[in-house]
């Protein structure tokens, strides 16, 4: 994990891929649900949640799909074999590690950092949760994970990667904090 | 003349000196000035010209409102037009400059418009420049348009930083006067989130600010307890700077924050927030009242002047008349007075008045005359003297006062721009001719319920204590009506009860001014719209506001008709005979105040105007000299040209290298959708013409995608990884199209399939390695056995190189042996710079997008969107062979059979050959018969394989002029002869490929 070297008043650092499976599933049939319970230990979570175990993040994407992430990457025996069974439902259950490409946000202005590009209520975050969003920023596709209001995960197309740091560089230049009068 | 008091001035810091120039000339200012109260402060009275006539102008008001005192402000890349001077601090060393006038300010040449002003009446564009025709392209209109405008468009790049910033509230809060203040105070602690946007850079609006003396210390008191009370309260934002421009529907609001406390560049940014309610306590406006000779500079509204004097150490004049018609007005006559500025006169619309502060200002010494009113102002470039009339006459002059300003005050206007953006309606309220919010009729949100609440001087209460008395009242009832928590507010009220601001309405004086005088009446000041021309409007038939609005220019300048709309309106009632509610009011629309273009764009401009998707080979690409074509939103390589080559030698050599040696392409950018499923290959069947079920593992096919009117979609390779999963490859823009398009066929039409769709465009990357010898580059790696019976012609397997995983296609686009090896996209560089190393011996070298698309046009291969356009089938482009005929259904299928998709006269593709074999057909260029196009040219090349020009086309019945010559028109106007062909240039049988 790499600081970006940037004139900002966040800290962002560029994590690269994080090894990941995106899962496509009918919520509804239980067998597919019961391959990601027994495999994962995790529930499917809700709408703009994320559950977290064992190193193991499962993130709702749509209400049939799901982003599995292995951050620390000591999984991966875990994720074959998920893998493996998933492709015996029907569900599907697919490698999209090298599809995109995380940064981590660290500092008290993180939150207000991505306010300057995301539309999405943030105001309203449940940090106590795991949120895990979906949505825009400027004109890309983003996916926000929440670790805290300080510590936030974002990753885009890794086709986007020179145009997210080029936006980190622009907009989260010292000097233009946002900040309410009182 | 204008100055400054050598004490005094809230907003100044006086230790602080601040040099600007104006015009060229160097001023001085303090610290906090804006640049209206620094040139006021320097005597500069004459600031600008007007629209149309090139009147002189001066500083007309305090605020947003303003008319006439446009400026070009900053320098180079820091220039910006029409920025009102009202509203912008000075800085060091910043550069002031009037506009619209030529050669000088003081000495302008089309101010001779004024002098032939009674021929530029309403409409006289229109009425004048009809003939003749021609004249009005190559004279009338360029002459006009010279002569027009105000300020002139920046030249260089704006370098100021703008940016967009989204934020979500509960509650937003319009105005931080008494009524905003008050609002929050009794909004909070009720579990809401609360914003308040003031568009100054201090809260408390007038109320603090027009106290008198005694009250002073009280209303100090309330509002810094007030503040305190905010700035502790958790659920309360408050943003200072910041002006409401535009609200919309569903609670979206535009706001435009100025922070103009910054030394070298101003923070600009643009809010979007999503509100749930909004609380709109925007104020009031002074109207002013229209008399002959209005528009001269020295000429000011009554509060403004007030606010020059208290805000800025600033005086409009030192003798100065006030005409008003209410007692609220009479505060400008006593401050000025107890400065010790003389005051000759207030002149009084109205028959008497008794009030608090008429008798204050007679008790100073005011000479006070009611039922008269201003019948002329004498002066060329600033006022000189006023002339007394009666309101009631034609305007005789009774009486002359010398002066060097007039303070004037025709009552207050709510400011409603914002209720009515959104839907709100008005109602006219006659007894003090103003619109004001129909409480019946809000805005609504998007549950349909009502969503704007309007409080103090913008629902038309004025007086500081019903203000203090309905807030608390109405937020109560407010909370209650949301079912937010109920938290009855109560808050005492400080202040006396006055009725200060209400007066009966008064708009033009004197009421039977003669038609003269009518004609040196203006309402408009920046449009120059006078009481006659609105008289006019009216008698030639522009009877609806709206239209008498653009007829005449009422309101239709930078300012919005802030200081106009209501006494134009009036103006055009009593000329129609009608009630001023029965003539309805103009439309207000947003923004509420000019914002800048660069606002809008925000920070997307530059690096971030477009985000462009680059390849996991893009840096190696850069490093080796790429130049580049956009593909959809890709950057893709389009030729690699080596030092002292040009284009045409690059295209040959890249070209001539995958012919004759092996040439190495990135391809990553093509989409790649996995498709899986008990009923994948059903669902394939029903999307693509041909058959894709009987497709066996290990397999690739070619398959064509229509959309329902039977008319080529996209294209790609489609792979069976397995029995239930397939990867179908579409065109490098199609892939986020496509993937919707599947999408939405299994989420409406066949939700009953079992299948499910993952993108994996960008997981893996694509390298295509083509020519004769590309078998054998890719033999060098131990590991594969790439013989043709191993892995014949549209078959893949899986492998590694090395240790990189691969998927191998045995596919081309090229027409010569060729493989595609898909990668795990973190691998791709690595596995590209293998391929390099390994056939340096071969010669390999890359080729880009353009050697491809020759390749391609040389084996006749069709590219979607160059060959297709959206209204091309199949069978237009010969490929007759892909459309199914065993299958019951597929999407486009039905349209197949309509009979103008069978008419002899579609085009159909041919290739093309050039008569002069040197001669590249330009694209796009026509095919003639008889002088009329049959066709047009979809793709042309100078082919380094054939030594010729070759083109592909769509003709009129193409296939059955094949062995014809046509005429082609050149962009020169040229004719190119060029005989029809098969449109396979190279290899038609196939023998290099299938290799």
């Amino acid at each position: 994990m790499d600081k970006i070297k940037l004139d900002s008043f966040v800290d962002v650092y560029l994590i690269g891929s994080l090894s990941s499976l995106n899962i496509r599933l009918d919520h509804t049939d239980k067998k597919s649900v019961s391959v990601v319970k027994k495999n994962i230990g995790i529930e499917l979570p809700s709408a703009q949640k994320a559950l977290e175990r064992n190193g193991l993040t499962l993130c709702f994407v749509s209400d049939d799909e799901y982003l599995l992430l292995n951050e620390k990457k000591q999984n991966e025996s875990l994720l074959n074999k998920f893998k493996k069974q998933m492709n015996l439902t029907t569900g599907v259950a697919e490698n999209t590690s090298d599809l995109r490409v995380w940064f981590l946000i660290k500092g008290d202005q993180a939150l207000n950092a991505l306010k300057k590009g995301v539309p999405i209520n943030l105001e309203k975050l449940q940090i106590s949760e795991t949120n895990f969003l979906r949505t825009k920023l400027g004109e890309i596709q983003i996916n926000i994970l929440f670790k805290s209001y300080n510590e936030i995960l974002v990753s885009v197309l890794r086709s986007h990667k020179e145009y997210m740091i080029d936006w980190f560089e622009v907009c989260t230049k010292r000097g233009t904090e946002i900040n309410f009068d009182f | 003349m204008s100055s400054r008091l050598p004490r005094g001035g809230s907003r100044v810091n006086r230790e602080k000196l601040v040099d600007f120039r104006f015009n060229g000339k160097n001023l001085k200012g303090f610290d906090g000035d804006t640049v209206a109260s620094a040139l006021l402060a320097n005597n500069e009275l004459l600031v600008a010209r007007s629209f149309k006539y090139h009147r002189p102008r001066g500083i007309f008001t305090a605020g947003e409102e303003e008319p006439n005192a446009l400026m070009g402000i900053g320098e180079g890349s820091f220039f910006e037009p029409n920025i009102r001077a009202t509203e912008v601090k000075i800085k060091q060393n910043m550069n002031v400059n009037s506009q619209n006038h030529w050669p000088s300010l003081r000495f302008d040449f089309l101010s001779i418009n004024n002098l032939l002003a009674r021929f530029f009446a309403a409409g006289f564009y229109y009425k004048t420049f009809i003939w003749p025709r021609a004249a009005w392209k190559y004279i009338f209109e360029p002459m006009i348009r010279r002569a027009s405008g105000l300020g002139k468009a920046p030249k260089e790049y704006d370098e100021e930083h703008y940016e967009h910033i989204y934020h979500n509230t509960d509650i937003l809060i319009i105005g931080g006067g008494l009524a905003g203040i008050t609002a929050a105070k009794a909004l909070r602690d009720r579990g809401l989130s609360v914003m308040l946007c003031e568009k100054d850079s201090v809260m408390g609006g007038r109320y603090l600010q027009d106290c008198k003396s005694e009250d002073r210390e009280r209303y100090k008191k309330l509002y810094e307890s007030s503040i305190e009370i905010l700035k502790k309260s958790k659920d309360i934002a408050v943003k200072l700077n910041t002006c409401v421009t535009g609200i919309f529907d569903h609670g979206f609001v535009l706001a435009y924050e100025e922070n103009q406390g910054l030394n070298v560049t101003t923070k600009k940014a643009l809010w979007k927030i999503r509100v749930k309610n909004i609380i709109l306590c925007t104020g009031a406006i002074e109207r002013p009242i229209v008399f002959p000779d209005n528009d001269l500079p020295g000429i000011m509204l009554a509060a403004s002047a007030r606010d020059y004097l208290q805000k800025y150490g600033v005086l409009l004049g030192d003798r100065l008349v006030l005409t008003t018609n209410n007692d609220y007005a009479y505060k400008t006559a006593i401050e000025l007075k107890q400065v010790g500025i003389d005051v000759p006169v207030v002149l009084d619309a109205r028959a008497s008045s008794d009030g608090p502060l008429v008798k204050e200002a007679g008790a100073l010494g005011i000479r006070i005359l009611f039922g008269k009113c201003i019948g002329k102002v004498e002066g060329k470039r600033k006022v000189d003297a006023v002339g007394i009339c009666s309101v009631n006459g034609e305007g005789t002059i009774e009486e002359l006062i010398s002066c060097n300003a007039v303070a004037v005050s025709g009552g207050w206007t709510p400011n409603v721009n914002l209720w009515s953006h959104c839907g709100g309606k008005l109602i006219w309220d006659g007894d003090l001719g103003f619109y004001r919010p129909d409480p019946d009729k809000t805005p609504v949100g998007k549950d349909g319920e009502t969503n704007m609440l309007a409080l103090g001087g913008c629902a038309g209460v004025f007086s500081n204590y019903d203000i203090q008395d309905q807030v608390p009242r109405k937020i109560n009832q407010f909370a209650s009506r949301l079912k937010i928590k109920s938290k009855r507010y109560i808050e005492p009220n400080i202040f006396s009860k006055e009725l200060e601001r209400n007066a009966p309405p008064v708009f033009v004086l004197p009421y039977g001014a003669s038609k003269d005088k009518q004609k040196r009446m203006y309402i408009d000041f920046q449009n120059d719209v006078k009481v006659s021309d609105l008289q006019l409007a009216a008698q030639e038939g522009f009877e609806n506001v709206e239209h008498a609005k653009r007829y005449t220019t009422l309101g239709m300048a930078t300012d919005q008709g802030k200081t106009s709309s209501i006494n134009g309106i009036y103006v055009l009632s009593q000329s129609l005979g009608k009630s001023v509610d029965t003539i309805g009011h103009t439309t207000f629309r947003p923004p509420y105040k000019p914002i800048p273009l660069g606002l809008i764009a925000g920070q997307y401009t530059k690096k971030l105007f477009k985000p462009i998707k680059k390849t996991p080979i893009d840096k190696w690409n850069s490093i080796n000299n790429a130049i580049w074509e956009p593909v959809a939103d890709w950057r893709r390589a389009y030729a690699y040209p080596k030092v002292n080559e040009n284009l045409e030698d690059t295209l040959h050599r890249e070209v001539l290298s995958v012919r004759k040696n092996v040439g190495l392409l990135d391809s990553s950018t093509l989409g790649k959708i996995m498709v899986k499923g008990p009923d994948a290959g059903q669902f394939l069947d029903l999307i693509y013409t041909n058959m894709m079920s009987s497709l066996k593992t290990g397999k690739c096919r070619y398959g064509l995608m229509c959309n329902e009117a039977g008319f080529v979609f996209d294209d790609g390779v489609v792979a069976r990884l397995n029995e239930q999963t397939f990867l179908c490859h579409t065109t490098s823009g199609g892939a986020d199209r496509v993937y919707a398009w599947f999408e939405e066929w299994l989420q409406t039409e066949w939700h009953h399939l079992k299948v499910f769709i993952i993108n994996l465009t960008e997981q893996y990357s694509q390298i295509a390695i083509a020519g004769p010898k590309a078998r054998e580059v890719l033999q060098t790696f131990k590991s594969i056995d790439l013989s043709p019976d191993k892995l014949p012609f549209m078959h893949f397997m899986e492998t590694y190189i090395d240790d990189i995983w691969v998927r191998v296609y045995r596919i081309s686009f090229s027409g010569e042996l060729s493989y595609e090896l898909a990668v795990n996209s973190n691998q791709a560089e690595e596995l590209w710079n293998k391929l390099l190393k390994a056939g340096k011996k071969y010669k390999i070298q890359p080729y880009g997008t353009e050697a491809l698309h020759i390749l391609r046009a040389e084996k006749g291969f069709i590219v979607v969107g160059d060959e297709t356009d959206g209204t091309v089938t199949p069978q237009d482009l010969g490929m007759e062979w892909i459309v199914s005929k065993k299958k019951n259904d597929f999407i486009g299928k039905k349209a197949f059979s309509l009979p103008h998709l069978n008419a002899r006269v579609r085009k159909q593709l041919v290739g093309i050959l050039t008569l002069d074999t040197d001669k590249v057909l330009p694209d796009g260029c026509h095919a003639l018969e008889d002088g009329k196009a049959i066709g047009h040219v979809t793709s042309t090349y100078f082919s380094p394989t054939l030594k010729r020009s070759i083109a592909l086309g769509l003709i009129e019945n193409g296939r059955s002029r094949i062995g014809s010559a046509l005429e082609f028109e050149s962009s020169s106007k040229e004719s190119i002869f060029a005989k029809l062909v098969d449109p396979s240039f190279y290899d038609m049988e196939g023998s290099k490929q299938n290799g």
